[in-house]
């Protein structure tokens, strides 16, 4: 005999104390506050800021403290609360060449106009665990220098100067601003709404990608033309003021991968761009962007689709990882009453193909006797 | 306009959308009616539920709900399971709408995988949470190819799919998100519900809207609708038959789940519309297992 | 905004959220069960010559994301600018490029080929016509018709006064260009009736 169970809301709630319980952790140790994730786990911050689409650190801060860690979750929360928040319009286009640079790095010359600027990198750290971090104590602050008055202008201005380099495409500022979070993409999708799917976009999806490129799955040929990292200046066209108001500044990296590309009928034999960009720091995110940026445009020059990376369907529609993650995990929201349908197929199928052969045996069995027999 | 004058706990938006993203879903809402079938792309919002769970049909709820309403949820026929309970929590708390359990009483019903077994009436409204609302995906996952096929309504490679089937298996072997012919025009997913259900589709009384989040499309069938379960003339449309009946309720003709109840080949089958189950034996019906009435589990 | 516009502005929906959602409902419900009478509530105080009924549609549907084409009846500079305070939406010269299309009477329908009817690829970008009539029902000795199609149980007659007399034939025409056609809202004096692309319609 059987009682039929009822799960619910009881349920769920105590699986929520639950969770917060174990978020907290151990209350022997001393909470912590998001200040403290704001400003020592920085590129985590970041990180969630791009991917949840929202600047604001003290909110992915939050964010990060309530999915306990992670980055994934924190985004999603991010981008539900940014879904209810009101749209005023969009800013006037960054001036990226115009950047209070903390960090310039360009790969295709020695030495250029306004110089390299390592910057805070991990590039040339030893991996080593510093066991010193897990005792207190401040690490001595770091050296500081009056910042460089002169220009630094981005690499592909200097190459575009000369000819070399494909012209950016021309700034039309009454074209509408494209915005995929506003009207579902239809393909081919322009570059403006990919290259915000992919400042969205998952970032280790898009690292593999990028690798998959460069290990000939529709290789790019890139030079790391230039990649800054430092603060920019925003700037809100007001309608009814009739000029633009500044909105304060933000952090954010740029990568422009400059391209090899043999010309095509229509094109002289020129570098190509593929660009990245993304708030903070974040130049694994910007690097793998620009590299899949350019693949993306394999059509427009000319070339043929051959590689995931080229593909802009396959790119575009998996790149969401708020998408990828909620559609792979409700395979853990109940399907039995599918399963039940397939379950009474996959019965009735074998019960047909165990007859059929004992049907066949039995006919060879026939056979074989009546063989036998003569 | 101004800000809204209804606003539901922590002052978010009465059922939680803003206005303008109403309007829009509305709107292509309105277009899917008149439409039967045809998928009918939309900006889908970032919810605050995960994107496979109810997002779409969600958003089509939050879009029609209005203060009158009565919401029932379900999933996988279940007013209690988890996810249904999640869902109808999120509307009572943003929207404060009356909810039920009762599929008679409800003026809206999201569903994830079944048609209530209690027939529908006029002015009910069915909405669908729908993973892939695209019925040609899985032959062709290109949208930009599936989007000309449906144009054209050339549906040959389906035929060529259901045939192969009835080649290799000697029926079309699919049990669920079984494919049908709407108004004789747009071949249409009907959300994983079990084939069993697809009959109901039919001619309903009721509004049936799909709602797929992830996937930016909402899709329609108005009240009096054909719709017809593809199929050939020599095999025709087999809707799931069970052998027994409900072990609670001793309903026949209804969708069943198989329950394990040992690990020694016990099994016995109950409804899975659990208001139907628990409406018949309140009026005194039981199966050969009935042991009681439970009280609500907490873990 | 220019406040002096403003300050003598009409105003719209006393609760932007309900009222919307009600006139929204019976839009919905008018589209899904065609030739049904769907009485809402309408915005009496909107600028004449906008019937009452067709402001509360419009402004439950429309924004900034929806070309509005209206008449030249209703393309006044007052209409004009309660419609662009209440809905935003930019107004488009060309009917064949609205979202939306606000026709006076019958007799300012005009050819419906006028009208955006989709494409086949994309039918649901095409117009929806909000067309104002004089009632619904046989006491207003308006034109009986009697329609069929999704969302009808078998046939559905109904008396449209203010109707265009040949709306059956017209109707038909489009229909042969399914799934691209276009869909009619009529806006009676308090209620709406749909016409779905979908809706076969004779006169009877």
């Amino acid at each position: 005999m059987y009682v039929a169970v009822k799960g619910g809301e009881a349920a769920i709630d105590n699986a929520h104390a639950w969770l917060a319980d174990r978020r907290r952790g151990d209350r022997a140790v001393a909470e912590i506050a998001p200040d403290q994730i704001r400003e020592q786990l920085t590129l985590a911050v970041d990180r969630v800021m791009n991917e949840g689409s929202l600047y604001d650190r003290d909110l992915a801060a939050l964010a990060i403290k309530q999915s306990r860690g992670d980055l994934i979750e924190a985004a999603f929360l991010v981008r539900a609360y940014r879904t209810t928040l009101p749209r005023f319009g969009a800013t006037e286009p960054l001036d990226t060449g115009a950047m209070a640079v903390a960090r310039r790095i360009s790969a295709t010359y020695k030495d250029l106009p306004g110089g390299q600027i390592l910057g805070p990198t991990f590039d040339y750290t030893h991996r080593l665990i510093d066991f010193a971090l897990a005792a207190d104590g401040e690490p001595p602050r770091a050296p500081t220098a009056p910042a460089d008055a002169a220009a630094m202008p981005r690499v592909t201005d200097l190459l575009a100067g000369e000819g070399l380099l494909e012209a950016d495409s021309p700034y039309d500022p009454e074209a509408p601003v494209g915005d995929l979070t506003r009207e579902p993409v239809t393909y081919p999708a322009a570059r403006d709404l990919r290259l915000q799917q992919l400042a969205r976009g998952d970032e280790g999806f898009l690292l593999a990608l990028a690798y998959s490129s460069q290990r000939g799955f529709g290789s790019t040929h890139p030079f790391a033309g230039e990649i800054r990292m430092g603060e920019v200046e925003l700037e809100f066209d007001c309608a009814d003021l009739g000029f633009a108001v500044p909105l304060g500044s933000i952090t954010v990296t740029e990568c422009q991968m400059v391209n090899q590309f043999a010309g095509s009928a229509d094109a002289a034999p020129a570098f190509t761009r593929g660009y990245g960009l993304a708030f903070g720091h974040a130049e694994r995110k910007v690097m793998a962007m620009a590299l899949v940026d350019r693949a993306l445009r394999t059509q427009e020059l000319g070339g043929e689709v051959v590689a995931p990376v080229q593909d802009q369907e396959f790119v575009l529609s998996h790149a969401d990882n708020i998408q990828a993650t909620g559609f792979v995990e409700h395979l853990k929201l109940p399907h039995y009453v599918d399963f039940q349908a397939e379950l009474g197929l996959v019965r009735k199928l074998r019960a047909e193909w165990t007859a059929r052969r004992e049907a066949r045996d039995a006919a060879a069995d026939t056979l074989a006797d009546r063989e036998a027999a003569e | 306009m101004t800000a809204s004058t209804a606003t539901a706990a922590g002052g978010y938006a009465f059922a939680y959308l803003d206005d303008q993203t109403k309007r829009m879903i509305r709107r292509a809402i309105l277009k899917a009616i008149a439409i039967p079938g045809h998928q009918v792309p939309f900006a889908a919002r970032d919810m605050p539920m995960p994107y496979g769970w109810g997002t779409g049909g969600i958003q089509v709820t939050a879009a029609i709900l209005g203060p009158a309403d009565v919401l029932k949820v379900i999933d996988q026929g279940a007013d209690d399971t988890t996810n249904a309970v999640s869902i109808r929590k999120f509307f009572k708390t943003t929207a404060n709408v009356a909810v039920t359990t009762r599929t008679t009483e409800a003026t809206v019903i999201q569903t994830r995988h079944r048609i209530p077994e209690t027939p529908l009436g006029p002015g009910q409204i069915l909405v669908y949470q729908v993973p892939i609302p695209e019925p040609l995906r899985f032959l062709e996952p290109r949208e930009t190819e599936t989007r000309v096929m449906h144009a054209l309504a050339d549906y040959g490679l389906m035929h060529v799919k259901l045939y192969e089937d009835i080649a290799t298996h000697g029926r079309i072997a699919k049990t669920y998100a079984y494919p049908v012919k709407v108004e004789g025009r747009y071949v249409m997913d009907p959300s994983p519900t079990p084939k069993f259900d697809n009959p109901k589709m039919h001619l309903s009384p009721a509004l049936q809207l799909f709602g797929a989040g992830r996937e930016k499309r909402i899709y329609a069938l108005p009240p009096f609708t054909h719709v017809v379960s593809l199929d050939f003339e020599d095999h025709p449309f087999e809707p799931t038959r069970f052998d027994a009946p409900c072990a609670l309720c001793g309903a026949t003709g209804v969708y069943l789940d198989e329950v394990v109840t040992d690990d020694a080949g016990g099994r016995m089958f109950v409804c899975s519309d659990t208001d139907h189950c628990e409406t018949r034996r309140a009026e005194g019906h039981h199966g050969t297992e009935w042991a009681g009435e439970a009280t609500e589990a907490t873990a | 905004m220019p406040a002096p516009l403003a300050a003598t502005l009409r105003p719209g929906f006393a609760d932007p959220v309900f009222d919307a959602q009600a006139a929204f409902r019976a839009a919905m419900s008018a589209l899904a069960e065609p030739g049904t009478i769907r009485s809402l509530a309408g915005l009496d105080h909107a600028p004449a010559p906008l019937g009452s009924i067709a402001a509360a549609l419009i402004l439950a549907l429309a924004d900034y994301e929806t070309p509005l084409w209206r008449d030249a009846l209703l393309a006044t500079p007052e209409i004009d600018a309660w419609l662009r305070f209440h809905t935003g939406a930019p107004f488009s010269d060309a009917p064949d490029a609205a979202a939306f299309a606000l026709v006076s009477g019958a007799e300012a329908l005009g050819d419906l080929d006028r009208f955006s009817h989709g494409s086949d690829l994309a039918p649901e970008a095409s117009t929806t016509v909000i067309l104002t009539v004089a009632g619904f029902g046989a006491d207003t000795g308006g034109v009986a018709f009697r329609l069929a199609g999704p969302g009808i149980d078998g046939t559905r007659d109904v008396t449209i006064a203010g109707a265009p007399v040949d709306l059956a034939e017209r109707r038909a025409a489009d229909l042969a260009l399914y799934p691209r056609g276009l869909d009619l809202l009529l806006a009676g004096p308090n209620a709406v009736l749909g016409l779905p692309r979908t809706t076969r319609i004779e006169r009877i």
